[in-house]
């Protein structure tokens, strides 16, 4: 596996899809900011402005493209015939996919560092009371929409394992993405239900109706164990897909 | 003998259509092997199971001696080259960056050996122009490339030279007995070009419905291809005797003709005749083409 990182990290660092991702990371995080600045003039409420569910929807956002740019990456190896330059020279199928998570994976961080560090930069550069935020909330938060943007990761392998065709692998992981707006939708008219409540905390769209960077989030691990679990279920579909798959 | 490939009662079944049924083969070390077959017979099939991008139904293959389903064929594989249908590179790279690529995804340590490679192949002064502009010729032989990256030692060329212009062909077929003569290395090409195939391969496999009809090698296909003087005389009894005394071979075909393999002196014949009271009544000469061969061992009147 080692040598397949070794092959596909620096292909992927070099993309320049991935290269105009960061730079729009940059540009939405600090954007977010910049909107605040504008809605309220006093910077002691700038944090709390800030970090309402605008950022949220951002970085699901950020997340939605970072899968994006997966399922164009990965899908172009089966259009162009590399994945069976993979397995011709003995690479199993299992290490190819893992492969495939780690750097799809760090190239997620990355965009999450970028869009985060363009947030706090502003934040700080418009003068907001940092100081008065509770560091574990912010961190236990940014752990959660890290773990959101990851989950999303998995979403676009399974894509592109059940449509290799960059087109068709897009489309669905945008419409099966689009399809997740009635549980966000349900989860606003249903608060107080327990079960939507449960089921908000598999999807990001869901999450972002209640949710305050700066304020602990209910039941955090409960909604860390259920992201991480769909993620998983994601991944062994994915493998189960992948490895049956009959290549051209 | 040792052989780079062995297949046995090799299935692979799509739905309700037989791909492979029952194939076995076996491509000799140090081999160009020529895989004819008529469209749709199962030669990509074969290559598809073969690389590992498919799993036979059935049967076994062995590649170096390693089984298919042994944990040692990673290792096998590792040895072996292929260029599936279309050559497989990144369209946005260079010739450079996809050898790059693959000498990396093969682990190998240093990359020196990438220049001597692209000069191999006559690509060497394309610098960074990307492989989505090159032409098919020039896919063709990146693709060679890419699949002769590492120390291989068996190549698998499904239509290497489809498409190619007729100096490409005759290039190629320079690099595949250059590759086979200093380096050793064996090839399994599937060609629908048999003219082509002729001029290269040292064995050949027929494959007919997902089956091989016959294997054998150029000199036993050159005996069944023999070229033979077919003769009309006036009383076939006189021939066994001059021919045997000329030490020819021969095959009495009808009452009034016969085929004689090798070259007979035809002043000495019609001589040798007129003493028995035989007159030699025509003379023609016959020569089995590898296009004939294949029609007459798989029928039909299809081209391969």
């Amino acid at each position: 596996m080692r040598d397949l990182l070794r092959a596909d990290w620096p292909r992927a660092l070099r993309s320049r899809c991935y290269r105009w991702i960061l730079l729009f990371a940059l540009f939405l995080g600090a954007g977010c900011v910049l909107i605040c600045t504008v809605e309220t003039n006093d910077r002691r409420l700038l944090l709390a402005e800030a970090s309402n569910n605008l950022v949220m929807f951002l970085s699901m956002f950020m997340a939605v493209l970072s899968g994006a740019l997966s399922v164009i990456a990965i899908a172009a190896e089966f259009s162009s015939g590399v994945i069976r330059n993979k397995c011709i020279i003995g690479h199993r199928r299992s290490h190819i996919l893992f492969a495939w998570v780690l750097i799809y994976s760090m190239t997620t961080v990355l965009s999450f560092l970028a869009f985060f560090s363009a947030f706090f930069l502003a934040l700080l550069c418009s003068g907001a009371a940092l100081s008065q935020a509770s560091a574990g909330a912010i961190a236990g938060n940014l752990l959660l929409i890290l773990l959101f943007m990851l989950k999303f990761q998995m979403f676009s392998l399974l894509a592109v394992c059940i449509y290799p065709d960059v087109k068709t692998a897009v489309i669905c992981y945008l419409l099966s993405n689009a399809s997740l707006i009635p549980i966000m939708l349900a989860s606003v008219d249903g608060e107080n239900d327990e079960a939507v409540g449960l089921l908000s905390r598999f999807f990001f769209v869901g999450f972002l109706n209640d949710f305050q960077l700066d304020a602990t989030t209910a039941q955090p691990w409960l909604t860390a164990l259920c992201v991480l679990s769909l993620g998983a279920g994601y991944l062994l579909l994915a493998l189960a897909y992948f490895q049956r798959k009959e290549l051209k | 003998m040792d052989y780079a490939l062995t297949t046995h009662a090799l299935c692979k079944q799509y739905g309700s259509f037989q791909a492979l049924d029952g194939l076995t083969m076996r491509v000799p070390k140090g081999a160009i092997y020529g895989f004819v077959g008529k469209n749709g017979v199962g030669k990509t099939t074969l290559i598809r199971l073969v690389c590992g991008l498919q799993r036979p139904s059935a049967g076994e293959f062995f590649i170096s001696g390693v089984r298919h389903t042994d944990s040692a064929i990673a290792e096998a594989r590792k040895k072996l080259g292929a260029v599936v249908e279309s050559p497989s590179m990144f369209p946005d790279l260079s010739a450079e960056e996809n050898l790059r690529y693959q000498y990396r995804l093969l682990g190998l340590p240093d990359e020196d050996g990438i220049p001597e490679l692209l000069q191999l192949v006559g690509l060497e002064q394309l610098g960074k122009k990307q492989a989505k502009d090159f032409s098919l010729g020039m896919r063709q032989r990146l693709g060679l490339a890419i699949a002769l990256c590492g120390k291989r030692d068996f190549l698998i060329l499904d239509e290497p030279i489809n498409g190619l212009d007729p100096q490409g062909i005759l290039d190629f077929r320079e690099l595949i007995q250059h590759l086979n003569r200093e380096r050793g290395i064996t090839f399994l090409i599937s060609s629908h070009i048999l003219d082509e195939l002729a001029r290269l391969a040292t064995h050949y496999g027929f494959i007919d419905r997902g089956r091989t009809v016959r294997e054998l090698s150029a000199r036993e296909l050159e005996d069944a291809c023999r070229k033979s003087i077919r003769v009309r005389v006036t009383d076939t009894a006189a021939l066994p005797p001059v021919l045997d005394g000329m030490g020819l071979s021969y095959q009495i075909t009808d009452r009034t003709g016969a085929e004689i393999y090798g070259r007979p002196e035809i002043s000495a014949l019609v001589f040798a005749l007129a003493e028995r009271n035989c007159r030699l009544l025509s003379c023609t000469e016959q020569e089995e083409s590898l296009e004939s061969f294949f029609f007459s061992l798989v029928g039909g009147g299809d081209r391969a």
